[in-house]
């Protein structure tokens, strides 16, 4: 007995850590299981919606994989407690959040606090997850779908450019696929939008240029004053050295000749900046130090008859030819009269001497030259003797451009072989 | 005697065409940035918009001596810039307060002449620029309605601008540039008599530029009857293929098989666009539907289409909304579709030249292309041959072809 008085007593002292034990080991079991649960309690929110719904008490230990490891009834009971605890603040959070979300509630404040979420912040990332699948939505739409709204857009499109007076690039891109540069801008297809933006970027081009210029005036200012300092130092330096005062002045000149410069230029630069048509002229002649002397500056000069291809522009007078067909058509009854025909022959023949041209010597020779045309060409004899007027647009001298005929018409010369 | 000593002469002739060499002009000068071109302000920013930072080497060149008047003959290599060239040219040199028709550019296609009315108005979209494309295939009416409105420049294909001449709606008294895009293809046979029509129309001594990226000598020398003292700017053929396209080709021995080569590459043809080329418009057909057969998304363009037709799958591609085409040579020149960086000679090219064009379709301003060539083997003949006239390299397609797109 005395022994088990014994071992009690041993016992009593290192029962109470043995209890302490007990509870630490109870106590971070607790905390495990719980921890587990609420795990599985996440998965199945996800999974079913009934999450919230009340659970059986044997249900907690076979969701859980503890169902083995032996607990009391009472502990599980304070479990299930804490956890119907939670998963009422978890409902009325959810609760407020939906209706934040539908716009029932506005959040305020406090509610970060409370809550210990932000659901201001929650609301937008929903917001912007159900536009990435809306987007989606729209990437899978039916493909044909998709294609078929593009195609009566762009139908619709074209019938509108035919309606339009002036076409731009916007109406006729029809969603090509281009990289373009940065500086591009997609203009309106309204015309009246269109010119407003077009002004807009005038205007934007304007003030930059007017900026550009005020800061070329603001730098060149400075650099006056940092002539000048340098100007000042040289000074010291040389009356320190003993020279003479007219000395010194001669010596500082080229300072002041550079200041001279400059103040000229920001003169030019205030100048155009009072007067803004100046202002694209200055500014480039600033900009661009030396442009290249282009080597094609010079006009081209060509020789009248110099390609084969334009021969026949010259000497078969198209328009000419085309009257006098038309005359020699022509019922006699409804032809001027003779008297007036050999007038008009006469003061056309006068005005015609005064009106040779040296293209025309030249057609003339070309013409003398090549008598066989000219017999093929006569094939067909006008009625009428004396040549028609030229067309209206003419060039003194010239057929030209020939006056076009009209579709059906056969032309005299062959095409080139 | 008189008849030996006549064909010896006339041989001697003949040596001299042949030998006659034409090379660029020696005073050709290079501005190495668009600033110092002296450009309008508006149209600088109309092309700093569109993309351009640096010209290239023939915007460095041509756009000069175009713009001061001169006649040019212009080469450079597919998609380099030479339509951004004339149309920077034109821009600088139309006045937009004379609502007349300044500038004339001709081009073998329908598609080809939009696409230049687009680049052409895109660039001088600050300028308040009109052109219209002037072509076949389309309303008359609606045609006779925008010339008549005033267009500054005018972007169509020969037969309907000889029509609007003829009409009196395009009035030709104040163009002062005619230009002829891909000039070979203009001057060639089917061509050249519908570019003279158009000719006679214009002011004697009109300015005019030619520009393609293949040149061959006969179009050269014909230069001489409707140009005046032309400034050349040219490319050695050895030179004429850009080292951003690569090329390859896939031998097969029988005409079936080419179709599940091409099965095959559906994958790789999807990455980005893809331009599969066949010779005649019934192949484009046939394949075309093959391909919907067995459940492949592929467009078709061709001739024989109606323009409305051809509009919208233009308009198709160029949105990406369909990612592979198959065509025929209307489609081989000049087209740029900034995302095609594969093309597919189904058929092989019926000459050198189309063939330096239609692998241009990829590859576009800087950017990096294939080309693959689909070979009997008879073929393989012709394609040694291309490679060794222009000096380039055409090895058999490797497995990580798709790597390379």
């Amino acid at each position: 007995m005395s022994n088990e008085t014994n071992r009690l007593k041993l016992d009593l002292s290192s029962i109470v850590s043995l209890k302490a034990e007990l509870l630490r080991k109870q106590e971070e079991f607790r905390q495990q299981k719980q921890a587990i649960i609420s795990k599985n309690d996440i998965y199945e929110t996800h999974k079913t919606q009934s999450t919230w719904g009340k659970k059986k008490k044997s249900d907690v230990p076979t969701t859980s994989k503890e169902a083995d490891t032996k607990l009391t009834e009472d502990e599980i009971d304070t479990e299930d407690t804490l956890l119907e605890k939670s998963k009422k603040k978890l409902e009325t959070k959810a609760k407020y959040y939906e209706e934040v979300v539908s716009g029932k509630k506005m959040t305020e404040e406090g509610d970060e606090e409370i809550f210990l979420v932000n659901f201001d912040q929650k609301v937008a990332e929903e917001a912007e997850a159900s536009e990435n699948s809306n987007l989606k939505l729209k990437q899978e739409m039916d493909e044909e779908e998709y294609n078929k709204i593009l195609k009566e857009k762009w139908e619709q499109e074209s019938a509108e450019n035919l309606d339009k007076g002036a076409i731009h690039y916007q109406d006729i891109r029809y969603n090509e696929i281009r990289n373009m540069g940065v500086g591009n801008y997609q203009f309106s297809r309204n015309e009246e939008l269109r010119k407003q933006q077009m002004e807009f970027f005038k205007n934007i081009e304007k003030e930059s240029k007017l900026r550009r210029i005020s800061n070329e005036i603001y730098r060149l200012k400075r650099e006056k004053i940092l002539v000048e300092r340098l100007r000042k130092v040289k000074q010291k330096r040389l009356l320190k050295f003993g020279y003479s005062l007219d000395e010194i002045k001669e010596l500082c000149k080229e300072f002041e000749n550079e200041n001279d410069e400059i103040d000229k230029e920001i003169l030019q630069l205030e100048k155009s900046l009072e007067n803004p048509e100046l202002l694209t002229e200055t500014f480039k002649v600033t900009e661009e130090t030396v442009v290249d002397e282009f080597k094609f500056d010079k006009p081209v000069k060509r020789n009248v008859l110099d390609r084969e291809w334009d021969k026949p522009k010259l000497k078969e007078k198209i328009w000419v030819k085309h009257v006098e067909k038309l005359r020699a058509e022509r019922n006699k009854m409804f032809a001027p009269p003779e008297t007036y025909e050999s007038n008009l022959k006469k003061k056309n023949k006068n005005k015609k001497r005064k009106n040779k041209t040296q293209a025309e010597d030249q057609i003339k020779e070309e013409d003398q030259k090549n008598e066989k045309n000219k017999i093929q060409n006569e094939s067909f004899k006008p009625y009428f003797t004396f040549e028609a007027p030229p067309p209206p647009t003419l060039a003194p001298g010239f057929i030209f451009p020939p006056f076009p005929p009209f579709p059906s018409v056969f032309f005299p010369f062959p095409p080139p072989t | 005697m008189s008849k030996v000593a006549q064909s010896s002469t006339r041989k001697v002739k003949l040596d001299d065409i042949e030998t006659l060499e034409f090379e660029t002009s020696e005073d050709v000068q290079v501005l190495p940035s668009f600033d110092r071109m002296k450009l309008k302000e508006e149209l600088l920013r109309g092309v700093y918009g569109y993309g351009f930072e640096k010209p290239s080497a023939i915007q460095q060149r041509a756009i000069v001596p175009i713009v001061s008047g001169r006649d040019v003959i212009a080469q450079s290599q597919s998609g380099t810039g030479k339509t951004a060239t004339f149309s920077i040219s034109m821009l600088q040199m139309v006045d937009t307060q004379l609502r007349e028709t300044q500038a004339l550019v001709l081009s073998p296609t329908r598609e080809l002449a939009v696409q230049i009315q687009q680049v052409v108005l895109a660039l001088g979209d600050f300028m308040n620029v009109q052109c219209h494309a002037c072509i076949g295939g389309t309303s008359l009416g609606d045609d006779i309605k925008k010339l008549d409105y005033g267009q500054h420049i005018v972007s169509g294909t020969p037969g309907r601008v000889i029509d609007m001449i003829h009409r009196r709606h395009l009035k030709t008294r104040n163009i002062k540039l005619l230009i002829l895009d891909e000039a070979d293809e203009m001057l060639n046979k089917g061509f050249k008599e519908q570019i003279y029509d158009v000719y006679r129309y214009l002011p004697p001594q009109t300015q005019v530029v030619l520009i393609s990226a293949t040149l061959p000598h006969a179009i050269l020398e014909m230069t001489t009857k409707f140009m005046t003292d032309p400034i050349r700017i040219l490319v050695k053929r050895d030179e004429l293929t850009l080292d951003g396209i690569k090329q390859f080709f896939v031998a097969v021995e029988r005409e079936e098989w080419k179709f599940d080569t091409l099965c095959d590459l559906y994958d790789t043809l999807t990455i980005t666009q893809a331009v599969i080329f066949c010779n005649t418009r019934r192949k484009v057909d046939w394949l075309t539907e093959k391909m919907r057969d067995v459940n492949f998304t592929v467009s078709s363009m061709h001739g024989d289409m109606k323009q409305a037709e051809r509009d919208a799958i233009m308009k198709e591609f160029r949105s990406g909304m369909s990612r592979v085409l198959i065509t025929t040579d209307v489609w081989a020149r000049g087209i740029d579709v900034q995302q095609v960086s594969l093309v597919i000679n189904y058929d092989l090219p019926n000459n050198r030249e189309l063939y330096i064009h239609r692998i241009g379709r990829s590859g576009r301003f800087g950017r990096k292309g294939v080309a693959i060539n689909f070979v009997m083997n008879d073929d393989i003949r012709i394609l040694r041959d291309i490679e060794q006239y222009y000096s380039t390299q055409i090895d058999e397609m490797p497995m990580n072809v798709a790597d390379l797109i």
